[in-house]
């Protein structure tokens, strides 16, 4: 065999092989962005099952200082399920038992500023009650 | 020699092909994150605007002829610019929007700010004075059937004690239906959990102790289920 054909497939070769590396890189890179960051359950679900057990309290709507012109608001929120929760402001109290996780309430507003506690008594005794605050401000006509 | 080079070429390109379409997919994705990056820049900048409309209350501290100085409920100092040709100021009492003027602003009044706001400066299209109501909650650790009070421990570890007055509403929670139902001070009981409203003057005789203009209770039963 004449020398350049051995060069040749020598090369060739070793070109392949590079060329494998970088495809089969790439490929499980993509793999990985289509699966995304969840893809090994066996890896997240001991952590989502407790997320899914202490659902913090999380008020989605109003923001906090929000200006509105009507004499209501809707509260939107997440928290643990089968929890009772109890709305207070200077004007209404409200008390009611968070069936499904999601809550949504219209609330009664008093003109200027309303200040909101939003608190949350989790049905297992053992965990400690959340809270959070909201002022809306019932200004514009 | 030929045969083995175009079998070369041909290997070479049979390989780069599938590396060119996880290339082109790539850009592809690239540019959906552009998209994306675009469109949370957007969202970010129109949050941004929105933010500029909320407003702003605190107690006034200091009072110009140019600005008024107050503190809102978590100690954080602002300064509310006025501009005497624009600004707008209200009274808001009994569910009244009324009109008044700057002079009646005094210090220790409790104010509400509208207008943009930038590093703790608002520079207010409208000033509204309103009363300041706190609201709060906590665990009873006593009930004074003599001077009418209650003492409440919040889960800050605050203690407030509560003037319980003729007019104050007082609901106690069913514990089976969950309504609210009117109570006395005789049927509550340290251990019960409490929540208020209060009006804050600025006058208080002591520190953390208010007229309760109503208070609920969860009675301790409840959390015994």
């Amino acid at each position: 065999m004449k020398k350049e054909i051995v060069v040749a497939i020598v090369f060739g070769v070793v070109l392949g092989l590079i060329v494998a590396v970088i495809m089969i890189i790439k490929l499980r890179q993509l793999e990985g962005k289509k699966n995304g960051p969840f893809s090994n359950e066996a890896q997240i679900s001991p952590e989502v099952k407790n997320t899914a057990q202490i659902q913090q309290l999380v008020i989605t709507q109003p923001s906090d200082g929000t200006i509105v012109g009507q004499n209501s608001v809707t509260i939107k929120g997440k928290a643990s399920k089968n929890s009772l929760i109890v709305v207070e402001s200077a004007i209404k109290d409200q008390a009611f038992k968070n069936d499904k996780g999601d809550f949504s309430i219209d609330f009664p507003l008093a003109r200027g500023e309303n200040v909101i506690d939003i608190a949350v008594y989790p049905q297992n005794s053992q965990l400690s009650s959340q809270k959070k605050t909201v002022k809306v401000y019932w200004l514009k006509e | 020699m030929k045969k083995i080079l175009l079998l070369l070429i041909i290997l070479v390109f049979v390989f780069q092909t599938p590396f060119s379409y996880a290339q082109v997919s790539s850009s592809s994705s690239d540019l959906k994150d552009i998209q994306q990056f675009k469109d949370k820049l957007a969202s970010q900048v129109a949050q941004l605007a929105k933010k500029n409309d909320l407003a702003t209350a605190g107690v006034v501290t200091s009072i110009s002829s140019t600005a008024l100085k107050i503190q809102t409920r978590d100690d954080t100092a602002y300064q509310i610019k006025i501009d005497k040709d624009l600004t707008k100021y209200y009274l808001i009492q009994n569910n009244q929007q009324l009109d008044m003027s700057f002079s009646d602003i005094k210090k220790g009044a409790y104010i509400i700010a509208t207008g943009p706001i930038a590093s703790q400066t608002v520079n207010a299209n409208d000033i509204y004075q309103d009363e300041q109501i706190i609201v709060g909650s906590g665990k009873i650790t006593e009930v004074n059937l003599t001077d009418y009070y209650i003492k409440i421990l919040t889960s800050e570890k605050d203690t407030f004690t509560l003037d319980i007055k003729t007019n104050t509403k007082k609901n106690m929670i069913d514990i089976k239906t969950l309504e609210l139902q009117p109570t006395t001070l005789s049927k509550v009981k340290e251990g019960d959990t409490l929540h208020f409203a209060a009006g804050k003057t600025g006058k208080e005789q002591e520190k953390n102790r208010y007229s309760a203009l109503k208070i609920l209770i969860i009675p301790q039963e409840y959390f015994q289920k």
